[in-house]
């Protein structure tokens, strides 16, 4: 929809050209979220597209994101096939809208407005993720796990920006799995359970979204038992931790996190448990 | 607002665009006159705004216009070459891939691009594949099925049957013409009523109120009249103080008078405090934040059983029914909603009863003490939102000579006429009401809700205004399905005959009472009028409280009472160890009897009666035997799955039965051509179409040959409008009178000139023709005379008018069935198999009907399983966006089956009956019923949403969810012993 209230729109071609961070600035990556819902609080637009931060790159340190790289690239672009972590990285893309905003929306964007429901933290967490973050002071790396601090919460400050995300090369060869559950078949999820799992080592990582404010993750050495999988999941998110609104309760959210989380690991376990 | 200068080409043109800084690719496309890029949801939900930039499709209204800057944008107008239309636009013309079309351009620039995807392309199954990738396009009237089919023409060439060539002749009526603006939808021309605007226009924003219920003690609109480009605030103070409703219902209105242009309280979150006219919305959205309004907060209540107080104890509900309580001390001093003296046709303003219904027959103590056993459920059904993809929308201007016209997007042109012609003390004569295209309406605009102040602002400034919706606005301040309570109670003998029935309704009207009473009436009558019982009591009432009125939607409060009905006959069934099929068979209204519950003649009608093949159709779609236990289905690894199948039975009349009037002009014109006046609506349904096809076959021509001039005031005669089920049966047979009419005068004025006994000639396409070939035509020996001929020698228009209003309406009757699954982990119920029979008496174009029926299973989906209002503590809509209020996609309906079971009507025109409503009401009863026999729980709550199942599953062996119900099972067991 269209944003009455902007007066000015600024489009940087390097991130010194910008004046000092203001009230009523935003950011304005794809604009799949600015542009749905009024924002009266906005003035000035601050278009990242001409910093050509749009990067999808494999670089010895992993994959990395651009800020502005948008989701259809995800879905697009060729990986090598033992690259497990792609999976959920396009489930993600797919979880999150239809083929028309994935053309628009970016992946640092959806991250950066950190709701509850957000289709990539969880995926960020899975895969060990980071973030680098610019700020008037300098750059720095943020731990996916660190980075989202509530619902449209995250430990970036007014003038920050996510440059980039790397996911770290080690984790790109773990198999994932990317369960959601939703009141309709699609929307807002009420429980997202990203598991990924290393096969050599047995090792799992599940980054759990919709349920609490804030994704939260889960590591496991081995594979679990189930009985680990219930008190570890407890342990991450008690239940007063737990969305209570009007799409779906606590109690719902946990338990669905609790049967995705089953569904998800199903496949690592091996013959004998499937 | 600061201004900014764009350069891009718009379908191959270089434009320069100059707009706002913060404009969508949207808006800027609309300053480019690109108008069949329709605004539907602006947030990036529907796809109704589909372009592609740099051949990229993106959703418009989210993409900022500045990144279009050097880009070529696409639009829908840039699809076709000349004359030349695409494959994709070919494949829904010839797919018929849209009922009112407003999805249409955004579906075809989306299914173009999708077809190219490798997912979809080389998809083992391209139909799974094109449902699952348009979840970013919203239908509300196909059901998906037609556009489905389309894009799998256009993109994969499926062909399906050759659809008839539109001049074909012979028999016009039974064939799927094609609806005749076809080709302007799939070429997104500005047919819609916002597509065009006078020069000039002002537009109006209103205030809304931010509480539930208080009084204005203050208001200064000082600040916003001085605000640049603002020309006019209204208030309370600035308008003449006359009750009306907003229903559109004619004369006598039997609803409650209880609005006012704007008033001096507000009565819920979203009601109008103030309007603003400026020279632009953003201005005049500006003002409306510069309007200081002093409130006076009163308490407020959002449950209709609460709002009663002591009046709710004869409903019979529990004490712990109520959702809210009041507390303990205003238990005394209900919030009251209209303690305004000048309202009037309130039934109990004292307990915010805004109407009553009661209704009886037989002896119901008698019928308890006959039964052998006694069945007693509390329903609950939400509030839910039409979602017309076209937004309520006027624009109101003078003519030269002080003519009021209203170009507004209602179902009601003519009571819309009569209405704003009392409230601004004009003639009827000087008000102008038409409608140009609808994108859709299903109800809500069967309410005056734009028209009134958009006319005023006129009449005030002089200048033409437009008043547009946004979705926010439609989703919270128009109007909802009736919320309801509903307590059902059974008494049946061991052989299955119902000895008794009692049913008590408490509906939400929320704010005002626009509908409420009539909607209680068919909440009652036509569940408990279905079945043969000689018993029945009915008691409904339309209450007041501080939410979103409630108002007109498809099916008209029958579709909540069939909800309460059908689930309760299948829990008979299961009693009675009985098929639920059975049961109704023996149950069922006979074709002998009549609808006589609390009426002594008769206002409905069986005329036609394909009750009992409707039943054994969807039986054996269905593949259903007696006794079929649910079955398990083979993935259960990745959770544990319960499929079962499930049936309900629905009714609705066909139009209103003596009220509802419609009048039809039909003329030669001089060019050789008919001409057809009809007053009607057509909401995208295709009626348009339909009316001309009853012409056709009188006048043994093709409805090429029809023009047809519809639903404007001053053009065309009287007709009540489009709702309950009437423009087929009603307007359609005052076509049909009108139509023998003129074929009976062209034949006799021929008469004179060919000196042929009138019984030997007939029309025939644009001729008279001699039954016996004698004329010596040279290239036809029975051509007598062409009708242009004709025309022009009798100097000019040959014309007649016919009237119809319907001594009774005709029932139709919609058998539904359905098979799901349902994850027992999770609560997630699928729809697998639809298959839906409706008795429809005769369809006159069997595709439209079609149509019309998958579109309301689809609208009766999302009722069931995930359509609600959800409103927090201020009675405030949380979800009015359509990512949080969930319509089905395409991927949540199953390839569904109608079956027409056509038996001519003998009141309907040619046969036909109403179809309309009928479609929506038997989904709900039917997916709980399959959700029962798929676990053996049963719920009473709408919408089945994954929790709510999850949580039937969950207490599944304290019998069932709610705790009412659990308390009647006592009851019911005590009684059976």
């Amino acid at each position: 929809m269209d944003l009455h209230t902007v007066e000015t729109l600024l489009r940087p071609t390097r991130l010194d050209e910008l004046p000092p961070w203001q009230p009523g600035m935003a950011w304005l990556a794809g604009g799949t979220w600015l542009f749905t819902e009024p924002q009266p609080q906005v003035k000035t637009l601050v278009d990242l597209q001409r910093l050509g931060w749009d990067e999808l790159a494999v670089t010895e340190a992993g994959l990395v994101i651009g800020a502005t790289c948008v989701m259809s690239r995800l879905v697009e672009a060729e990986f090598p096939e033992q690259w497990g972590a792609i999976a959920a990285l396009r489930r993600g893309v797919h979880a999150l809208a239809s083929f028309k905003v994935q053309n628009v929306a970016t992946v640092v964007g959806n991250l950066c407005l950190a709701l509850p429901a957000g289709t990539f933290a969880p995926v960020m967490m899975a895969l060990g993720a980071r973030y680098e973050v610019l700020s008037p002071g300098g750059a720095a790396w943020i731990e996916a796990v660190d980075f989202q601090t509530g619902a449209r919460r995250t430990i970036l400050q007014p003038g920050d920006v996510v440059r980039r995300v790397l996911i770290p090369r080690e984790f790109l060869t773990w198999q994932t799995t990317y369960q959601r559950i939703c009141v309709a078949s699609a929307g807002l999820a009420l429980a997202i359970v990203v598991t990924a799992y290393n096969p050599m080592t047995q090792q799992v990582r599940v980054g759990i979204g919709a349920v609490s404010p804030a994704p939260k993750l889960l590591t496991f050495a081995g594979m679990p038992t189930a009985e680990e999988v219930a008190i570890a999941l407890n342990t991450a998110i008690p239940l007063e931790d737990c969305i209570e609104d009007d799409q779906a309760s606590a109690t719902y959210r946990r338990e669905m996190a609790r049967v995705l989380l089953g569904r998800s690991l199903a496949p690592f376990y091996g013959p004998t448990r499937s | 607002m600061n201004e900014q200068t764009l350069h891009f080409q718009v379908n191959g043109q270089e434009q320069q665009i100059c707009c706002a800084v913060g404009a969508s690719l949207l808006s800027a496309l609309h300053q480019q006159g690109c108008m069949g890029v329709h605004r539907v949801c602006d947030s990036g939900d529907c796809g109704s705004c589909t372009v592609w930039v740099n051949d990229v499709a993106v959703h418009s209204c989210i993409f900022p216009a500045f990144r279009a800057e050097g880009t070529a944008v696409t639009t829908i107008e840039g699809l076709a070459q000349g004359a030349s239309l695409t494959p994709m636009q070919r494949a829904f013309l010839e797919k018929q891939g849209f009922q009112c079309g407003y999805c249409t351009p955004g579906m075809i620039m989306s299914a173009t691009k999708l077809v190219e995807r490798p997912e979809v392309v080389q998809a083992e199954d391209p139909d799974a594949a094109i449902r699952n990738w348009m979840d970013g396009n919203l239908c509300r009237c196909t059901g998906y099925q037609a556009i489905a089919e389309s894009i799998l023409a256009g993109g994969f060439g499926f062909q399906a049957e050759v659809s008839p060539g539109l001049a074909e002749s012979g028999c016009q009526v039974g064939r799927s013409i094609p609806k005749q603006d076809g080709p302007a939808i799939v070429t997104g021309q500005p047919i819609y009523t916002a597509d065009w605007v006078p020069a000039g226009t002002l537009h109006l924003k209103v205030l809304r109120s931010p509480h539930a219920h208080a009084l204005i003690r203050r208001i200064d609109t000082t600040k916003a009249q001085t605000l640049p480009g603002v020309h006019v605030v209204l208030t309370h103070a600035d308008v003449p103080r006359i009750p009306y409703t907003t229903a559109g219902h004619g004369e006598p209105v039997p609803d409650p008078h209880d609005h006012y242009l704007l008033d001096n309280k507000v009565r819920f979150v979203g009601d109008r405090v103030a309007a603003v006219v400026a020279d632009s919305v953003a201005i005049a959205e500006q003002a409306c934040g510069l309007i200081e309004v002093d409130y006076e907060v009163l308490p407020h209540v959002l449950d209709p059983l609460a709002a009663m107080g002591d009046r709710a104890v004869d409903l019979g509900f529990p004490p712990d029914a109520a959702s809210t309580k009041l507390s303990s001390d205003s238990s005394t001093r209900l919030p009251l909603l209209h303690d305004e003296p000048d309202s009037f046709q309130i039934h109990d303003a004292q307990h915010n009863i805004a109407g009553e219904v009661r209704l009886e027959k037989g002896n119901l103590e008698r019928g308890w003490a006959e039964a052998d056993f006694t069945l007693e459920r509390i329903y609950q059904v939400p509030a839910v939102q039409h979602f017309h993809l076209e937004p309520h929308v006027s624009t109101s201007w003078l003519e030269a000579d002080g003519t009021l016209v209203v170009r507004s997007a209602t179902q009601v042109p003519f009571h819309c006429q009569r209405v704003l012609a009392q409230l601004f003390d004009l003639p009827k004569e000087k008000v102008r009401v038409f409608k140009t295209h609808l994108g859709g309406g299903f109800g809500n605009k069967q309410e005056i809700l734009t028209e009134d102040l958009c006319a005023l602002a006129t009449l005030k400034t002089g200048r033409p205004v437009q008043w547009q919706f946004t979705r926010w606005e439609e989703m919270t301040a128009t109007n909802s399905r009736h919320a309801a309570k509903i307590r059902l109670k059974v008494g049946v003998k061991r052989d299955g005959t119902l000895t008794a029935m009692e049913m008590a309704v408490a509906a939400n009207t929320g704010a005002y009472g626009n509908h409420g009473t009539q909607v209680v009436f068919l909440t009652g009558s036509m569940p408990l009028g279905l079945y043969r019982c000689e018993n029945q009591r009915y008691l409904g009432r339309s209450v007041y409280t501080n939410t979103m009125p409630g108002g007109a939607f498809r099916g008209y409060g029958a579709t909540q009472g069939f909800f309460a009905m059908e689930c309760l006959m299948d829990e008979v069934a299961i009693a009675l160890q009985l098929d639920p099929l059975e049961l109704r068979r023996r149950q069922l209204i006979q074709p002998s009897a009549g609808l006589l519950l609390g009426a002594d003649h008769h206002f409905h009608l069986i005329g036609s009666y394909g009750l009992q093949e409707a039943l054994d159709q969807v039986q054996q779609r269905l593949q259903h035997t007696p006794a079929m236990p649910p079955s398990r289905t083979g993935q259960d690894s990745v959770g544990q799955t319960r499929r079962g199948i499930g049936f309900a039975v629905a009714m609705q009349g066909s139009g209103l039965a003596k009220i509802h009037e419609a009048r039809v002009r039909l003329a030669l014109q001089p060019n050789g051509r008919y001409l057809m006046r009809t007053g009607s609506v057509d909401l995208g349904t295709g009626s348009d179409t339909t009316l001309r096809q009853i012409a056709a076959e009188v006048l043994h021509t093709t409805i090429d040959q029809i023009d047809i001039i519809t639903a404007d005031t001053k053009e065309t005669p009287f007709d009540a409008g489009a709702y309950a089920s009437a423009t087929t049966y009603i307007t359609g047979q005052a076509v049909l009178l009108a139509a023998q009419d003129l074929r009976s005068h062209l034949l006799n004025r021929a008469v004179e000139m060919v000196n042929i006994p009138v019984e030997q000639m007939d029309l025939q396409g644009d001729c008279i023709v001699s039954k016996n070939e004698v004329s010596e035509h040279e290239n036809d020996p029975s051509l007598l005379i062409t009708l242009e001929t004709l025309a022009h020698q009798q100097n000019g228009v040959i014309e007649v008018e016919r009237h119809y209003a319907a001594d009774a309406s005709t029932l139709t009757f919609a058998v539904q069935g359905v098979e799901v699954e349902v994850d027992l982990e999770t609560g997630k119920v699928s729809v697998l198999k639809a298959v839906q029979a409706v008795d429809i008496g005769k369809a006159i174009n069997p595709r439209i009907c079609e149509g019309q029926i998958i579109g309301g299973m689809a609208m009766g989906l999302g009722y069931a399983l995930t359509e609600e209002l959800r409103l927090n503590e201020q009675g405030q809509t949380l979800n009015p966006t359509p990512r949080t209020y969930r319509l089905p996609l395409a991927k949540d309906m199953p390839k569904v089956e109608v079956v027409l079971v056509e038996r001519g009507d003998p009141y309907g025109p040619l046969g036909a009956k109403g179809v309309g409503e009928v479609s929506v009401n038997g989904m709900a009863p039917a997916i709980a019923n399959a959700v029962a026999h798929a676990t053996g729980v049963r719920l009473y709550q709408l919408p089945m949403t994954p929790e709510r199942v999850w949580a039937a599953l969950r207490s599944r062996h304290s019998s069932d969810s709610s705790a009412c119900n659990r308390g009647l099972e006592n009851a019911d067991l005590e009684n059976d012993a």
